[in-house]
């Protein structure tokens, strides 16, 4: 019968089993060790009365020896904690052990039918009350009095169970887990960025943005939002050319011969409603010229859902340059998202401290809004120009020379990282630098095809009907008969099913790009383009300026960045008699594992050395 | 274990586990996609967080000898944790990645933490929904794990951006994506608040529970989450009372019969006390009601008080 005893060391409320005179326990609550004495358990405020009944016979004190249950007498297995009858736990407790003060002598306590105490059930604490009963030795038992009755047995150890614990120790995992985030924080205050870092010399400091921009956009559209073309084109706002107006980037300053196609279930569509004017001429009249009218041509498959949305802030406040036009197909309805963006470049050239607002970042996400699956593609067409020259040839990384004529990547894997112009062939002093990023990476896809060629007029149109582009643009050379030079650059994004609700992303960069010469003396220049993102590949590209015969250049990269394909020293082509450029180009395939900010550097065997910073950053919610 | 240490294991054991998924994933979460490398972290948050509170939740009722149960209550609990971690991470990055508003950073720890929350309560509500029972106590734990996981995400996500701006005036000159302390609180506090509110949610919408005032391991305190919650010393019963003959292996127990609580003997020859009347028939329980089984006395408690009959 268990019974409440009021502990002699902090004076509160214990429950014991019977029996437990003359014995001596530990109080749960100040761990005090006191001896019981069978006249005082505590006067019970809220008696209920105990059938004697229920109270089973007395069974021998549990001893090293015994090999049956103390509490059902059922044979217990050799080593067992636990009997497999009623679930009594032997465990290590049931042990006895050495206490130092001896027993109380008291006169023994006979288990008796008739009530015998109260259970008192009140003024027991909420606290969880571990009785932890202390097992005479059979040396110091005086009296023959039975041994207790084993009442509900200790509780059995779990990996929660912490009620033997003082309380303050309860919430010593509390303060650890605090102390855990505090030695994080002074990792942060005083280790982060020194040794953390792969490259620990530059360590990544996010470099302000100029809010003074270096591109401009400008849109072709009717008088209203919800018509024209939305076609853009690209100038500088601190470069004159030889005419004194901005230097442009793209042929027409409102990109009036850029165009973008969407192709669906096999069919070409334009992007936007289509608009000739009066008097414009047959300038480029290769296939048909640009009929002499001057009205928005009807466009019968597709309409603006949304026309020139102001991109909002970004992350910083800034408020972002560019727009974004929503054009729905119909009745596929399929929708278009041209989001056009003049956005700060993610590498900066040496020296400079803020990165510039230059270049132009294109993205479209095509939607599924149907119930049913297309199949969905889509072509871009830049007609690429360069101050005063439309003829512009294009650097490729792993290409050897200029590419003046054509060129063709078929297939996603051949399409470069990216290709670029440099306005003269003097690497101290190139001049416009137009950067074209094919692989943004993340989300984006890049484009499944890519060729460079002559811009040709595709547009084939009668009076009446629908203007209509073909999907594919021939590859032809940049010059024409005559020597004239028009360059142009076309994406391919190949038609892929979507599901309906399903969607696809696709972009480039078109802007202004860096080589860096300052330390080569013009004898060597570096430039990098690609995806910057942790894991992803980007192109390092070495110009080296009347190259040497057998000259070599050697890539030395910082811890952390690793070179794809290829050996670190290369030997640098050499160029054409007849060749345009000065430059030959040398390019490494090279990836981040971390973010940072690394330096990589290029030795030539004619002792020349160039250095390159490269940022690769991300954006994780979680980091 | 009572209520109030209930509540304080839960959220310690939500933030230390929460702490080890950080860890995890920093460790072992690839630097690229972004999306792979978010719903990565989140599977390492979901399962370390829905392992370490579905073990407080069973082993609250239940004990280590009933490891089958822990381990199917834990394991259930990780399955869900770790699709709700992938699921909430991979939906919060992608948002984020799309809109490249800051607010989708805070609604992609919030959308984790939910979805991880939800995880705790799956057990029960699935195990009542496949048995056909009223499955009342477990959408309440549903609903509760849903708002503990959607209250800690949020402030673990706002917390972390609050974190990641103040170190970035404090200590401008190192890598943001470097630093451990904001991310690592960030989880932490997410991981005590689901098993908080969790934990608290439970205690505080509780409709019926079990104190043990005397006997085994007294002063625990189990909640009647079940129809039918068994009373005896079998390893199987929902309330263990181990180590006592007079408890037959299946003594007792308390059903949920019409909106509310009945006592039934199993017929056991030492009988089961109501009050200290032995009862023979189903018998309503009225709260602060003492059940003596054994030398086991138990108190009933319900949240609605009902009148004597």
């Amino acid at each position: 019968m268990p019974t409440i005893y009021s502990c002699p060391h902090c004076k509160r409320s214990l429950q014991l089993p019977d029996g437990m005179a003359g014995r001596q326990v530990r109080c749960p609550h100040c761990q005090g060790v006191f001896a019981v004495t069978a006249t005082a358990p505590v006067p019970p405020s809220a008696p209920v009365p105990v059938r004697a009944a229920t109270v089973p016979a007395p069974v021998p004190a549990p001893s090293s020896a015994a090999r049956s249950c103390p509490a059902c007498q059922a044979p217990l297995r050799r080593g067992a904690l636990s009997c497999l009858e009623c679930g009594y736990h032997i465990g290590e407790k049931a042990a006895p052990r050495p206490i130092e003060a001896p027993p109380l002598e008291v006169a023994p306590i006979k288990p008796s039918p008739v009530v015998v105490a109260p259970i008192p059930v009140s003024p027991v604490k909420d606290s969880p009350i571990e009785v932890i009963p202390a097992v005479v030795r059979p040396a110091a038992v005086r009296s023959a009095a039975p041994a207790p009755i084993p009442a509900a047995r200790p509780s059995a150890p779990t990996p929660l169970d912490f009620r033997q614990w003082h309380p303050a120790l309860r919430l010593l995992p509390a303060g650890l887990l605090g102390f855990v985030l505090l030695i994080f924080m002074v990792h942060d205050r005083f280790v982060s960025g020194e040794t953390e870092e792969e490259d620990p010399e530059t360590p990544l400091v996010e470099l302000p943005i100029d809010p003074n921009p270096l591109l401009d956009v400008k849109f072709q559209h009717g008088g209203d939002e919800q018509s024209g073309p939305m076609r853009f084109g690209l100038t500088m706002l601190k470069e004159k050319d030889d005419k004194g107006k901005p230097k442009r980037l793209t042929f027409s300053d409102r990109g009036d011969t850029n165009n973008a196609l969407t192709q669906i279930d096999g069919e070409s569509f334009l992007f936007g409603k289509f608009i000739v004017r009066t008097g414009v001429s047959t300038r480029k009249g290769d296939q048909g010229g640009v009929p002499d009218l001057s009205r928005e041509l009807p466009i019968l498959r597709g309409s603006w859902r949304e026309g020139r949305k102001p991109l909002g802030q970004d992350r910083t406040g800034r408020e972002r340059i560019g727009q974004s036009s929503v054009y729905s197909y119909q009745p596929q309805h399929i929708e278009v998202t041209q989001t056009v963006e003049i956005a700060p470049g993610e590498q900066v050239a040496p020296g400079q401290t803020k990165r510039h607002l230059d270049t132009c970042l294109v993205r479209y996400r095509i939607e599924n809004q149907d119930d049913k699956p297309h199949r969905v593609g889509f072509r871009f067409v830049l007609d690429t120009f360069i101050g005063g020259n439309d003829g512009v040839p294009f650097t490729i990384p792993g290409a050897s020379g200029l590419c003046d004529t054509s060129r063709d990547f078929p297939t996603s894997s051949s399409v470069p990282d990216f290709i670029q112009a440099l306005e003269r062939p003097s690497l101290e002093n190139p001049g416009t630098v137009a950067h074209l990023t094919l692989r943004l990476g993340g989300r984006l896809d890049p484009p499944d095809r890519v060729t460079l060629g002559r811009w040709i007029n595709q547009l084939q149109w009668k009076p009446g009907e629908e203007p209509h582009v073909d999907w594919l643009f021939p590859v032809l050379p940049m010059r024409d008969n005559v020597g004239q030079g028009d360059s142009g650059v076309v994406l391919y994004w190949d038609a892929k099913e979507l599901p309906p609700k399903g969607h696809r992303e696709m972009g480039f960069a078109y802007g202004l790009g860096h080589v860096s010469s300052g330390e080569g003396g013009g004898k060597l220049g570096l430039t990098v383009g690609g995806s910057f993102l942790p894991g992803e590949e980007f192109t390092v590209t070495a110009y080296v300026n009347e190259p040497l015969p057998r000259q070599t250049v050697s890539l030395e990269l910082p811890r952390g960045l690793t070179r794809v394909d290829g050996e670190a020293t290369r030997n640098v082509p050499p160029l054409p008699a007849d060749a345009v450029s000065r430059n030959s180009p040398v390019t490494w395939k090279v990836k981040a594992a971390r973010r940072g900010r690394y330096t990589l550097r290029v030795k030539a065997s004619n002792g020349v050395t160039q250095t390159q910073a490269v940022t690769i950053t991300s954006n994780g919610i979680f980091d | 274990m009572s209520f109030r240490w209930f509540i304080y294991y839960c959220a310690l054991f939500g933030g230390w586990a929460a702490l080890l998924g950080w860890l995890l994933g920093r460790w072992l979460a690839p630097e690229t996609p972004l999306v792979i490398q978010a719903s990565v972290k989140g599977v390492f948050l979901g399962l370390t967080v829905a392992l370490a509170l579905g073990l407080v939740d069973a082993l609250w009722v239940l004990t280590m000898r009933q490891a089958g149960q822990v381990a199917l209550r834990a394991g259930t609990a990780v399955l869900v944790g770790c699709l709700g971690g992938w699921f909430g991470g991979l939906l919060g990055q992608a948002f984020f990645g799309w809109t490249d508003f800051s607010v989708f950073l805070v609604l992609g720890w919030t959308f984790t933490g939910l979805l991880i929350g939800l995880s705790i309560g799956v057990f029960e509500a699935l195990s009542s929904l496949l048995r056909r029972e009223d499955w009342t106590g477990a959408r309440r734990k549903l609903l509760n794990g849903l708002l503990g996981g959607a209250v800690g995400g949020l402030l673990g996500g706002i917390l972390s951006m609050a974190l990641r701006g103040l170190w970035k005036m404090l200590f401008a000159a190192r890598p943001q994506e470097l630093l451990w302390s904001p991310s690592a609180i960030g989880f932490v506090v997410l991981g005590i608040c689901i098993g908080l509110l969790i934990g608290l949610a439970q205690v505080v919408f509780r409709e019926a529970w079990v104190r043990v005032e005397v006997g085994f391991r007294a002063g625990r305190e189990l909640l009647l989450s079940k129809n039918e919650t068994t009373i005896g010393r079998a390893e199987s019963c929902d309330i263990g009372l181990f180590g006592d003959p007079g408890v037959d292996p299946r003594h007792a127990c308390i059903q949920l019969q019409g909106g509310r609580y009945v006592l039934i003997d199993a017929g056991g020859s030492s009988g089961t006390y109501l009050n200290e009347a032995r009862i023979t028939q189903p018998s309503p329980l009225r709260s602060g009601d003492l059940i003596r089984v054994g030398r086991n006395v138990l108190r009933f408690g319900e949240r609605s008080q009902r009148r004597a009959d």
